[in-house]
């Protein structure tokens, strides 16, 4: 063993450190060693001084009462900042096994991804509501050529000379009326729903969203076409136009409900 | 100087008890876990950092830590000893106010500043008739430890304050024992030098 080796022993007997057997070796080291002697006393002086009092001092139960309280009250802001979503998620982080967690987990994407199959899937090919044809009967019409479009052949067969097929028959038709007839609006609504070009559907909702009456709510089959067009097109614009008069329409009965309660 | 050691076996299962009501979100249970080992986790910081306000400082920020990660606790090691894991983190990660404060104003004399969380430990103690003699000599020894690296002065006030065993510091800090014992060697040197006119 080296005067260094025995110097480590020196400090942990100090620190009460040492096994039977060490305390041993060092006291035989001791006996025989000048210089080692030398730094035991040194290392003696030192843990006397340690051991003087005021050099360590217990905190007092004042400052332990005070600590408590102190801790009390960040507990409770710290509780009343948690949010109850994170209380759920320590809920099942705590209380659950590791196959419930992973239940949790599965329930939860399948959810979400419904909600993302909805949102991305559902409202683009969505058809109209109604197969209902409105009646323009009221407003001023005007029929064009009628054109045969978008043909499709399920079947041909050349020996009997049968075919089956589809297409759309498309009547081009100019309405002059007013968006307060409810037939109008059944047609703007279609168009909302139907209408390949992004700024006619835009300009049907505007005409829509301006012609709803605030005194009573829209027909269902409009009402249905102007919710799914907010979330087709969640533009601001599409927004601003489509909700400024619910909110009105909304406000005035709250108004109502008010003025009645005077 | 006290002589402490982590919870034993009885109490590591009155503690799982509590921890398991705690997780639940009993609040009651939090707080006696919390009163099991307080009076340990501000003593160790009391005498790390020697000011009472830095004290429940770190004392606030240990059991906020134990709080938050409660949930998360697994029980592989005894509560006891992850708590004063926790511990010494926060203790050497603290940053004083008085350094904070230094950092602001610049004037501030660093002697008065030793001389002023002396005056500062000896009020919050049973020590205030202490000698001028000790005084002095705390005074110097506390100046001493001061200057101790981080990790060296940790392992010097939980050994010769607090009386924790070599093992147990090593298991607080998550490092070996041999790692404690130099840092502890290297600590007990560098404050006798500093103290050699002083007790020779």
């Amino acid at each position: 063993m080296t005067h260094k080796q025995y110097k480590e022993l020196l400090h942990l007997s100090f620190a009460s450190e040492l096994g039977d057997e060490e305390r041993g070796v060092l006291a035989e080291h001791l006996e025989a060693c000048e210089s080692c002697r030398r730094e035991q006393a040194a290392l003696e002086k030192l843990h006397g001084l340690l051991r003087l009092p005021g050099i360590s001092v217990e905190p007092s139960d004042e400052l332990l009462e005070e600590a408590r309280r102190e801790l009390r009250v960040s507990l409770r802001l710290e509780r009343s900042r948690r949010s109850v979503w994170d209380r759920v998620l320590e809920w099942i982080d705590a209380g659950t096994a590791p196959a419930v967690r992973v239940a949790f987990a599965g329930a939860a994407m399948l959810v979400v991804g419904m909600g993302l199959g909805y949102l991305l899937f559902v409202p683009s090919g969505l058809p109209t509501q109604t197969n209902e044809t409105p009646s323009l009967a009221a407003a001023g019409t005007e029929r064009g050529m009628t054109r045969v479009s978008n043909l499709h052949f399920i079947s041909q067969d050349p020996a009997n000379e049968r075919v089956d097929f589809t297409f759309d028959l498309v009547t081009p038709v100019r309405v002059q009326g007013s968006t307060n007839d409810l037939a109008v609006q059944k047609v703007l609504a279609q168009a909302l729903l139907n209408d390949q070009n992004p700024g006619a559907r835009l300009r049907t909702v505007s005409a829509l969203a301006s012609q709803v009456e605030q005194t009573k709510l829209p027909d269902r089959e409009i009402k249905t076409a102007l919710i799914q067009a907010s979330r087709v097109m969640p533009t601001s614009e599409c927004g601003r136009r489509l909700w400024q008069p619910w909110r009105n329409c909304l406000w005035i009965r709250i108004s109502r409900r008010r003025s009645f309660s005077f | 100087m006290s002589d402490k050691t982590l919870s034993t076996g009885s109490e590591g299962m009155q503690d799982l008890d509590l921890i398991q009501r705690a997780k639940r979100g009993d609040m009651a249970a939090f707080e006696q876990l919390v009163y099991r080992y307080d009076k340990q986790v501000l003593s160790i910081a009391a005498r790390y950092v020697q000011s009472s306000e830095d004290a429940k400082d770190i004392y606030q920020e240990v059991f906020m830590r134990v709080y938050r990660s409660l949930p998360k606790f697994q029980l592989r090691s005894q509560f006891s000893t992850w708590l004063f894991r926790i511990t010494t983190n926060v203790c050497l990660s603290h940053r004083s106010r008085r350094k904070r404060h230094l950092h602001t104003s610049l004037d501030q004399d660093s002697s008065d500043e030793h001389a002023h969380s002396l005056s500062e430990t000896l009020k919050d103690g049973t020590a205030t008739e202490s000698s001028a003699e000790s005084s002095e000599t705390a005074l110097h020894l506390q100046q001493a430890v001061e200057r101790l690296s981080p990790k060296q002065k940790i392992v010097f006030t939980l050994k010769h304050y607090e009386g924790y065993k070599i093992r147990e510091i090593a298991e607080m800090m998550g490092c070996t024992e041999g790692t404690v014992k130099r840092y502890l060697f290297t600590a007990t040197e560098k404050i006798r030098n500093e103290l050699k006119d002083f007790y020779n």
